[in-house]
């Protein structure tokens, strides 16, 4: 890690240290498996330098502008224990969790206030050529409280590698609700790592909607704890990878206690020479009776140079429970094609409506209008011959 | 408008269809009918351009031009409909757009203009209250969740938009109540037109009853046994195609 | 039903746990270069056959235990296990029965399974291992005539030297895990067959494990070789002694499929489990892979894993012929506090290869159970496809299920499905048996024996029967 530990080596405390002897994680880490950390480890980074905006954002790996809504907290105090060993635990899982710990040195801590409704708008700007930012985001979401939480990210073009990290910690107590939207539609030179680590108490629940075109590099580690009964989550992702990106999200949901239930959809769709994993992971622990888990992953491979590594998991300990996954891939249905060609659909046309549909499906479940049309739309950008569903669209949608 | 000629196909290795011979004239309906396995549906098939079926032998000629060397939405443009046995789900397009996208795409091949986006609707309008069926059905994805007789009236919807030349019916009468049965049987007579060919795909007469062809052949092991009018079907429903083919 | 319910009925004595006395040569317990050459003196090994095992064990030095899998156990010392074991007076190995001591074969009675070919099942070859040797392979005259080669594999070291030769550790590696690598430096002895060219074998070839001597461990060696056209079927069952200490077994197979070849492999598995405890038991660490190499080729994994403290197998398929096919059917039973991590891997390098792969999982009682699979489809694999259908059944609160299907996709033509599931037992099921007038326990087999069904039907005849019965008797131990 020639790169980092230059960084790393100017960094002078006890987690840079031991980020430096762990070094980053190999092909032997059995979750780093597929990732491609050559062009992570080859770039000597630069501590990145936040730029001027008016918007709440993270950029050079401090949060500016953060909101002052009314029902929103932004605490100073510091992390409470449980916090702490949550983050621990992402730091103490291997070399790049130590390098993030090290290099981070923003924790904002927001906390919407009992049974208040927030909506929080995070824009993530591009980091300059050749440097990175990390920082951790912390949400407490009180009993009751309501939080839609938006974030997208400025597809600003940068020429070289470009590196941003976020972990964020979520809180939700009983009764509360968080919605999570993330557009990830970044530059192609960016390298993404974001950390999600969720815990939901007492019936609360928390609905993660996720699409990703853009970036060279994304990682998504995502741990939904559902720690309390009734609690419940859900996960509906997308990731379009094209060119020579690679995606990568490994999703856990940990149904803690019994009664809980959890729904996870994805959808990859690879082009070009593009690589995409999808590791999604249910657990349901001994005694958590009645949990009820659903699992689908869809994968479209659509260039001979595609690559995709999905894969389902279940680990169960409790014997009255519901989990069941599929999984498929495959290329575009030659009946279906064969079934638009049929009503006059030119081959191209054909292709892309089917490719829209796919990507569709998840893309109806965001759960805000207005994001969910600027999807939409940036998705027939990235369709090749996305023009006649656009217009479509525009004529006959009410 | 249509010659079929020694028609040879196969699925595989399989050889399904051993030799047709079929002319179809401009205005005429003609009823295929045959048990399980015959061919009935091999023959649409092929005539629609699914890849799946190939064709050894034979030919097949539609308003002048060699149909097997066309593409499957060259046969769309040209004039060619096939109304599926099992029409495909296709989850995440709406019906709408699948619709608008394929009467343009037909009407630019006939050198029509574009219809806008009112002009579509009003025209749609008019051909969900033939079929009755509701608007709601636009913005359902295509064939998803659909019944039985709503994809069968489905099909029939997008026949009445595209204005076929030549209409292939699959079995479009299985999975049909009493009720949408007549529908649908209404839906296709009211296509029924002196420019207008109907090759109509069944099992059971009971279509028959309501879309009264011009000709009824019978298919078995993949050949036309018999060939006749009205009386034909009647015949075949008494005796059932046993008796037919020991006769 | 009740835990209690389930405890009681899940207590069932391994029947198979007796030991046969019998007068052994074996070898002090531990592991150096100077136990392999020994091992191959014994066996009267050629010089290639020793370089080969002690390159083995130069490779086996350098490599770690495997710890990705979902299994616990406390690490193993390699020197107190002793690498071979005969039973004495053997000389150069038995010509006919008559030479065969007679408490072998009372032992083999006990399990089973007569080796007077006259009392056997019809049509079923039979090789006899008892720790470390072959005691005796029935019908050798009858498979003769028909070209077929069914001999101890330390008897083909001699007879077919070009044979194994050319295909020992062609499939499997030396250095493929470190399991293997031990099998290559210390194996004892296994079965070989040879089916030549457009030869249908007349009968099912069988092999017999049988592990009796106390700190020892078995370390069997099966190739199989079908060249173009031909077709066998072949089937392996083990059994061991109860005792308290856990046993090792890493044995491996090999199966090489030519052109339109068929291999059809099955296992009924049945080492002993350990007790309630987990005290005891057989670890259960094999590697089985099955190359198709010529086109239309075809291998077939069926597997019924019952038995062992720890089982550690994923029997696999390297589909490399175009159009060829690879299976693997397995049914894995965990009670007690049996742990399994068994799946397949079905790798696709041919245009249009296919393969099925259907995996039952049942936990009972502690059991843990996971299915692993690796799913991988290389470019060129044109319109390769697979279907995965993976269901866990638990009965008990006790127990797990696992699952983790790995897929590699890297051809777009390829068409991959996967579906699992995992649930209990259906109490409306087992209510509505009961209300027929069926006891809770028959009840239960009956809705397991469903549960597997397919499974079973992949069996040869002979041993689907005998795979119910045995469900049959490890589910008396566990009906939920």
């Amino acid at each position: 890690m020639s790169g980092f530990s230059e960084w790393l080596t100017d960094v002078n405390d006890v987690q840079a240290s031991k980020a430096l002897a762990v070094g980053l994680p190999t092909k032997r880490v059995e979750s780093w498996k597929y990732v491609p950390t050559r062009g992570l480890a080859r770039t000597t980074w630069q501590p990145a330098v936040p730029q001027t905006t008016r918007q709440f954002a993270l950029t050079g790996g401090q949060f500016v502008n953060v909101p002052t809504d009314n029902g929103l907290t932004v605490s100073e105090n510091t992390l409470t224990g449980s916090e702490q060993e949550r983050l621990d635990g992402i730091s103490q899982a291997h070399g790049f969790g130590l390098t993030q710990a090290a290099l981070e040195d923003t924790h904002l801590i927001l906390t919407v206030q009992r049974a208040m409704s927030v909506v929080l708008n995070l824009s993530h700007l591009a980091n300059q050529a050749s440097s990175a930012g990390f920082a951790a985001l912390i949400i407490r979401a009180e009993a009751g409280a309501q939080l839609t939480l938006v974030e997208q990210f400025e597809s600003t073009n940068v020429e070289k590698a470009n590196l941003s990290s976020l972990r964020c910690l979520m809180t939700l107590e009983r009764d509360s609700l968080v919605t999570h939207i993330r557009f990830q539609a970044a530059n192609t030179s960016a390298h993404l790592f974001s950390n999600l680590n969720i815990e939901c108490c007492e019936n609360a629940s928390y609905r993660l909607q996720t699409v990703e075109f853009g970036s060279k590099l994304a990682r998504n580690d995502i741990y939904i704890a559902l720690s309390g009964r009734e609690a419940s989550a859900s996960v509906n992702g997308l990731a379009i990878t094209n060119g020579s990106q690679y995606h990568d999200t490994h999703l856990t949901i940990d149904h803690v206690v019994g009664d809980t239930t959890s729904e996870m959809t994805f959808r990859n769709m690879v082009d070009g020479k593009g690589e995409a994993t999808f590791n999604g992971r249910v657990l349901i622990r001994k005694d958590s009776q009645r949990s009820a888990t659903e699992q689908s992953i869809a994968n479209l491979l659509l260039s001979k140079n595609a690559r995709v590594n999905p894969k389902p998991e279940l680990e169960i300990y409790a014997d009255d429970v519901t989990a069941s996954h599929g999984c498929t891939v495959g290329s575009l249905s030659k009946t279906e094609l064969f079934y638009l060609k049929s009503r006059g659909l030119s081959e191209t046309d054909a292709r892309a409506f089917l490719q829209y549909a796919f990507a569709e499906a998840i893309v109806d479940e965001i759960e805000h209008p207005d994001i969910r049309k600027l999807v939409e739309t940036q998705l027939l950008g990235e369709l090749k011959h996305g023009e006649l569903i656009a217009e479509l669209k525009d004529s006959v949608d009410v | 408008m249509l010659s079929i000629r020694n028609l040879h196909a196969r699925v595989g290795d399989k050889p399904i269809l051993k030799g047709i011979d079929l002319e179809v004239n401009a205005g005429e309906v003609h009823a295929i009918m045959g048990p399980n396995g015959s061919g009935k549906s091999t023959l649409s098939s092929v005539l629609a351009g699914r890849e799946d079926y190939e064709v050894t032998d034979g030919e097949v000629i539609y308003m002048g031009q060699n149909l097997l060397d066309l593409e499957p939405e060259e046969r769309a443009w040209a004039g060619v409909f096939m109304s599926f046995q099992y029409p495909v789900e296709i989850p995440g397009v709406k019906n709408i757009y699948l619709l608008k996208a394929a009467v343009n795409a037909i009407r630019e091949h006939r050198g029509l203009t574009e219809l806008k986006a009112a002009e579509f609707l009003k025209l749609v309008r008019e051909k969900l209250k033939v079929m009755q069926m509701d608007e709601a059905f636009l913005h359902r994805n295509v064939n998803e969740g659909f019944s039985g007789g709503e994809k069968k009236r489905n099909e029939i919807l997008q026949m009445q938009l595209l204005e076929p030349t030549l209409a292939l019916l699959d079995e479009t009468d299985s999975g049909l109540d009493v009720d949408a049965l007549r529908v649908v049987g209404e839906g296709i007579n009211r296509m029924r037109s002196p420019e207008r060919s109907v090759l109509l795909v069944t099992h059971y007469q009971r279509l028959l009853d309501i879309v009264k062809p011009d000709f009824v052949h019978v298919l078995t092991q993949g050949e036309i046994k018999l060939s006749g009018d009205y009386r034909l079907a009647e015949r075949l429903e008494r005796e059932g195609y046993e008796g037919i083919e020991a006769a | 039903m009740s835990q209690q319910e389930i405890d009681r009925l899940v207590d069932q004595d391994y029947k198979y746990g007796f030991v046969t006395d019998i007068e052994s040569d074996t070898l002090p317990p531990g592991l150096n270069e100077d136990v392999i050459r020994e091992i191959s003196t014994r066996k009267g090994e050629p010089v290639w056959l020793l370089e080969w095992r002690l390159e083995a064990y130069k490779k086996w030095l350098e490599m770690a235990p495997p710890e990705w899998a979902h299994v616990d156990y406390p690490p193993i010392d390699f020197q107190s296990i002793s690498y071979f074991s005969a039973p004495k007076k053997q000389g150069d190995g038995p010509k006919s029965l008559d030479e065969v001591d007679p408490a072998l074969i009372e032992t083999y009675n006990k399990l089973g399974i007569p080796l007077e070919e006259q009392k056997m099942l019809a049509g079923v070859a039979v090789d006899a291992v008892f720790d470390s040797v072959s005691v005796v392979t029935t019908f050798k005259e009858k498979l003769h005539e028909a070209g077929v080669v069914f001999c101890p594999l330390s008897e083909a070291v001699h007879s077919h030297p070009e044979l194994v030769k050319k295909f020992l550790g062609s499939v499997v590696p030396q250095n493929d895990n470190y399991y293997a690598a031990l099998n290559s430096a210390v194996f004892s002895d296994g079965s070989f067959v040879y089916i030549p060219k457009g030869v249908r074998c007349p009968m099912e070839l069988s092999t017999y494990f049988r592990i009796n001597q106390q700190n020892t461990g078995q370390f069997e060696r099966t190739l199989i070789v079908a060249e173009e056209g031909s077709y066998v079927s072949y089937l392996e069952g083990c059994t061991a002694p109860q005792r308290d200490e856990n046993q090792l077994h890493a044995a491996v197979v090999e199966l090489v499929a030519e052109t339109d070849a068929e291999i059809k492999y099955s296992t009924v598995q049945n080492w002993f489990a350990g007790d309630d405890d987990g005290k005891g038991g057989i670890y259960n660490f094999v590697t089985k892979r099955g190359e198709c190499r010529g086109d239309r080729a075809k291998i077939s994994w069926t597997q019924l894993e019952t038995g062992s403290a720890i089982t550690w197998k994923y029997p696999s398929c390297v589909l490399k012929g175009a159009d060829s096919l690879g299976e693997f059917y397995s049914v894995a039973v965990t009670g007690k506090k049996q742990q399994a991590d068994t799946g397949t891997k079905m790798i696709h390098i041919g245009p249009r290869t296919r393969s099925t792969i259907i995996s039952k999982g049942i936990s009972t009682a502690r059991g843990q159970n996971a299915y692993r699979g690796l799913v991988k489809v290389l470019p060129g694999a044109v319109d390769a496809r697979n279907f995965t259908q993976c269901d866990s059944l638990l009965i008990g609160d006790q127990c797990g299920a696992h699952t983790f299907p790995y897929v590699e996709a890297e051809e777009p033509s390829a068409q991959l499905e996967h579906e699992a599931t995992t649930s209990k037992v259906s109490d409306d099921q087992l209510f509505y048996l009961r209300t027929r007038g069926m006891s809770e326990e028959d009840a239960l087999n009956m809705v397991v024996n469903g549960f597997c069904k397919e499974v079973f039907q992949k069996l040869p005849m002979e041993f689907a029967v005998e795979a119910e019965a045995l469900l049959g008797i490890t589910l008396e131990g566990a009906v939920g």
